[in-house]
């Protein structure tokens, strides 16, 4: 555990290093990078290393990176895959605030940039943070489609749709744009000092869930959110909802959450399955269709 | 039990708070709401009033709920707080054990107070 303490990031900034201010930046200008680097092999605590890049107009963070490790420094450790906010593999925290580097530009912020790991989680190595925490608490709300046992066949080898009208879809559809960046949970002052608690990211993805029309899983979840580092752990300071790159809004997602809870499910019963079953004549040569493993 | 169930009992104490409190208050220490209300005593924290509420049923029902809400109220704002800073499943069995019986000998203590007024006042 103490092993676990000392690499969890805090958030902790380099002392006086400037705030910087955003606006236009001229060509030619250069980009002053305050870095911190962790190596588990070598060093026992975090410490900060100075860069210098030069800028080029729609230079993003994650761009001012690269330039460092392609051209001075190979063994900066950082994440990034898709460089489009699509994949939420670049999260870090930028002067101060949990960021998506790819989509966060060097003029939002100006030319001194403070780049950590994400606050609350534990550290791989320098900027890389270990979201198996986050990605095993989503795990714990389970996060798909749970149906009746009755429709199991169904499930397997589906052959109709489920019904839904649109405003039924609304209900959860703004969760559902989560990347599991983990933003959020940097941002939660109740993730910095609780472990244990669940978090914004998973309890969000629990109402996108029961919210869903077509779900019958609302015992299940209400077992895994509704307990001591559950839903009711949240202070409702909002700091994930003003963290999340996507628009989601965690917060509300939680308060949702704790009034179903409190008054029941959005829905009684899931949406049952709609159209005819189509007639397929027999051919034992098809191949029979398989059911995707849930996704989570 | 569930941890919903505690919470909205920590929202209905803690509204059944102002409503007792409130009373308390008035009663107290606002004798122009008294007199507003046409209840005029000279001295409402003198020996004869104290004890004579203390001798009313109706005075100790709103003295043991008061006891009790501000009693669960109180301790599970702490105990949120424990759990919080203490998060060990060890730990969170401790200070669920410790809350309850803190609560309980706080809460029978206050009863044996409120019902030793009783004769108290019925003696005045
Ligand atoms: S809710 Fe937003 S900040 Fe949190 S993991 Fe999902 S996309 Fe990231
Ligand atoms: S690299 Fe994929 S979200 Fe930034």
């Amino acid at each position: 555990m103490a092993r676990v303490l000392e690499r969890r990031a805090t958030g902790e900034r380099a002392t006086g290093a400037p705030a910087g201010a955003g606006g236009p930046i001229e060509a030619g200008a250069v980009v002053t990078l305050r870095v911190a680097r962790f190596d588990p092999e070598r060093d026992v605590a975090m410490r900060w290393q100075t860069y210098q890049v030069p800028y080029t107009p729609g230079m993003t963070v994650l761009d001012a990176l690269i330039a460092v490790k392609e051209r001075q420094d190979g063994s900066l450790a950082f994440r990034s895959s898709c460089r489009m906010g699509v994949c939420g593999s670049c999260g870090m925290l930028v002067n101060g605030k949990p960021r998506l580097t790819c989509q966060t530009q060097v003029s939002e912020l100006g030319t001194h940039l403070e780049v950590a790991p994400l606050p609350n989680h534990d550290v791989i190595k320098d900027l890389v943070p270990d979201l198996s925490g986050t990605f095993e608490r989503h795990r714990k709300v389970h996060p798909y489609i749970i149906r009746p046992a009755a429709d199991e066949a169904e499930m397997r080898a589906p052959t109709r749709e489920f019904a839904q009208t649109p405003e039924e879809m609304e209900r959860y559809l703004q969760f559902a744009y989560c990347l599991k960046c983990s933003l959020c949970v940097a941002a939660c002052p109740t993730a910095a000092t609780d472990p244990l608690f669940l978090g914004p990211q998973a309890l969000a993805q629990a109402y996108r869930y029961i919210a869903d029309s077509r779900d019958a899983g609302w015992e299940v979840r209400a077992d895994a959110v509704d307990g001591v580092h559950g839903v009711f752990s949240c202070h409702l300071a909002g700091a994930c909802s003003e963290a999340c790159p996507k628009g989601v809004d965690p917060a509300l997602g939680i308060q949702l959450l704790k009034r179903s809870l409190l008054t029941g499910p959005p829905h009684a019963e899931p949406a049952p399955v709609i159209g005819p079953r189509p007639v397929v004549p027999e051919d034992p040569a098809r191949p029979r269709p398989k059911a995707p493993p849930p996704t989570v | 039990m569930r941890e919903s169930k505690l919470w909205a009992l920590h929202l209905f104490s803690g509204a059944a708070l102002v409503v007792l409190l409130g009373v308390h208050m008035v009663v107290q220490h606002y004798p122009t709401i008294l007199s507003w209300l046409g209840w005029v005593e000279d001295d409402v924290r003198g020996f004869a009033s104290v004890a004579a509420r203390g001798a009313s049923a109706g005075w100790s029902v709103i003295y043991v709920l008061l006891l009790g809400f501000a009693l669960y109220h109180g301790l599970y704002g702490l105990r949120r707080i424990l759990h919080e800073i203490w998060y060990s499943p060890a730990a969170t069995r401790a200070v669920d054990a410790a809350v309850v019986v803190v609560g309980l000998v706080v809460f029978v203590y206050g009863l044996v107070a409120v019902f030793q007024a009783i004769p108290l006042g019925g003696a005045s």
